[in-house]
């Protein structure tokens, strides 16, 4: 994740199609991948399990939270991935 | 035992990113080394970089994991594998083909990214991919995923002998009959300031020569004031000789020889009975006498300790063609790529009998008395027969390996 894209900001108030957007961006700026649908397997996508937990870490230094990755299921989907944002907001 | 041969090359290196451009580099002594400097530190070197884009065969998604050390290996390992006529199709050969690779440091970036990060920056946990972006063995890894090589998939390291001791494994694997071809080498991708500034404490590194950068590196020499570390990947196709004639591939030589030996005296100096040791132990291998050889690339770093030592045991070995057999460093146009030197300097060995010429120390104006050999100074001999040659690496620790070429 680059610099610019740091956020101290808490994660409560994020949206769920910005916590989508967030996902993406990093996606595609770290393994150059297109994840459009957010009901789809990300790792048939391609992306290995390294990079979905680098992409868990990228979104706990975005949005400042700790996300549990033992709660997602194993071939998650990107709406896995808000869900897991989303309850770090209800319990932070 | 079975015959082995090399059907195949490829290039990363300072003089060269092909067979075709290390060939005019080393008949025209164009040196490799230019200025590195760092913005960590106030001091500069003389260095062998090697230039040029090694991103583009990689998709984005895997860059992560790769290390400059892969990348640059990858590279020449895939030129290789399309100069021994084997893209696509090395997957074929399945379980009967390894992947032999000589390192020192491995993916040093990625090993010192995370250092930096954790003691400077306080970060406690790394992201997920320094540990195998940095391991030894990712480059031998990479090369095998990418080509489906299932057979022993091996990563060495013996300081600056690791590419012919990966080099040496990879002819008895061959000879032995376990597997029919091979992709073998070395890598090495360590410029930079962690690195560079403790190699400067070992007060090793020659200064940059003053008028012309370029010229930094001259073994033998009376003015030599020690190595330039380098960076670079070089890779072979080897392959039993049975194997490469029932696919009609063209043959460049035959490894006829390889012998390894130890010093057993002191972490750091070397001593001249480890290096004779190895190279009678090649030449025994190759059933050559010393008089065989038309040529001997040396290791010679051009550190004023160094340099004495190999030829006294170049001498010892040589016996009475001690005065005839020409000797050079090529070192003082590529540098000391460490993990890869020995298998840059068999590359050198191999253009030499290819293209007949005796490669020379370029830059050797004032031949130190303690350095006395049949030398090639300054300028490359043309149109020399070369029948077997012998190249010799020494590396820290102890460990010496010598490879022997041979015609056909």
């Amino acid at each position: 994740m680059s610099d610019s894209s740091r956020n101290t900001l808490s994660a409560n108030g994020w949206s769920a199609e910005a916590i989508t957007a967030k996902i993406r961006e990093i996606a595609k700026t770290t393994f150059g991948m297109e994840l459009l649908d957010s009901n789809a397997s990300i790792k048939d996508s391609g992306l290995d399990s390294l990079a979905l937990i680098d992409i868990v870490m990228g979104l706990e230094e975005f949005f400042g939270c700790q996300l549990p990755l033992e709660r997602l299921p194993p071939n998650p989907t990107v709406n896995d991935f808000v869900a897991l944002v989303q309850a770090s907001q209800s319990n932070p | 035992m079975r015959e082995v041969v090399v059907t195949g090359l490829g290039f990363a290196s300072p003089i060269g990113l092909s067979a075709a451009e290390v060939t005019d580099s080393l008949i025209e002594s164009r040196s490799g080394i230019s200025l590195w400097s760092a913005k960590e530190l106030t001091k500069t070197f003389p260095a062998g970089i090697v230039h040029g884009d090694f991103d583009g065969g990689f998709e984005k998604k895997d860059m992560p994991y790769l290390d400059r050390l892969t990348k640059l290996s990858v590279f020449a390992a895939e030129q290789a594998i399309a100069d021994a006529g084997l893209s696509p199709g090395f997957g074929n050969f399945t379980d009967r083909t390894g992947v032999f690779v000589g390192t020192v440091v491995g993916g040093s970036e990625s090993q010192c990214g995370w250092t930096r990060e954790h003691y400077v920056a306080g970060k406690q946990t790394a992201r997920p991919f320094p540990i195998m972006a940095g391991m030894n063995n990712a480059p031998a890894a990479w090369i095998s995923i990418r080509h489906q090589i299932s057979g022993p998939v091996l990563t060495h390291t013996a300081a600056c002998a690791s590419s012919g001791v990966a080099i040496g494994d990879a002819l008895r694997w061959l000879r032995h009959g376990d597997i029919d071809i091979a992709i073998a080498g070395g890598c090495e991708a360590c410029l930079i300031s962690p690195f560079m500034s403790a190699w400067d404490g070992l007060r090793a590194l020659a200064k940059p020569d003053p008028v012309d950068v370029g010229r930094s590196c001259r073994p033998f020499a009376s003015n030599r004031t020690g190595l330039v570390l380098s960076e670079g990947a070089v890779f072979f196709i080897l392959e039993t000789a049975e194997h490469a004639r029932a696919r009609g591939a063209t043959v460049y030589a035959t490894l006829s020889g390889y012998g390894v030996a130890s010093d057993a005296y002191h972490v750091g100096a070397p001593h001249a009975r480890g290096q004779v040791a190895a190279m009678k132990a090649a030449l025994r291998d190759a059933g050559l006498q010393p008089s065989d050889l038309s040529y001997i690339n040396a290791h010679a770093t051009a550190t004023t300790t160094g340099d004495p030592v190999e030829v006294a045991a170049i001498r010892e070995v040589l016996g009475d063609a001690a005065d005839t057999v020409p000797v050079s460093s090529t070192k003082a146009i590529h540098g000391h790529l460490l993990g890869a030197a020995s298998a840059m300097e068999l590359a050198v060995c191999l253009l030499a009998m290819k293209h007949e010429f005796l490669p020379a120390t370029a830059f050797l104006e004032d031949i130190d008395p303690a350095c006395p050999l049949r030398h090639v100074p300054k300028v490359t001999e043309r149109g020399v027969q070369i029948s077997h040659t012998l190249s010799l690496s020494a590396g820290f620790g102890g460990t010496n390996a010598a490879l022997v070429l041979s015609k056909g």
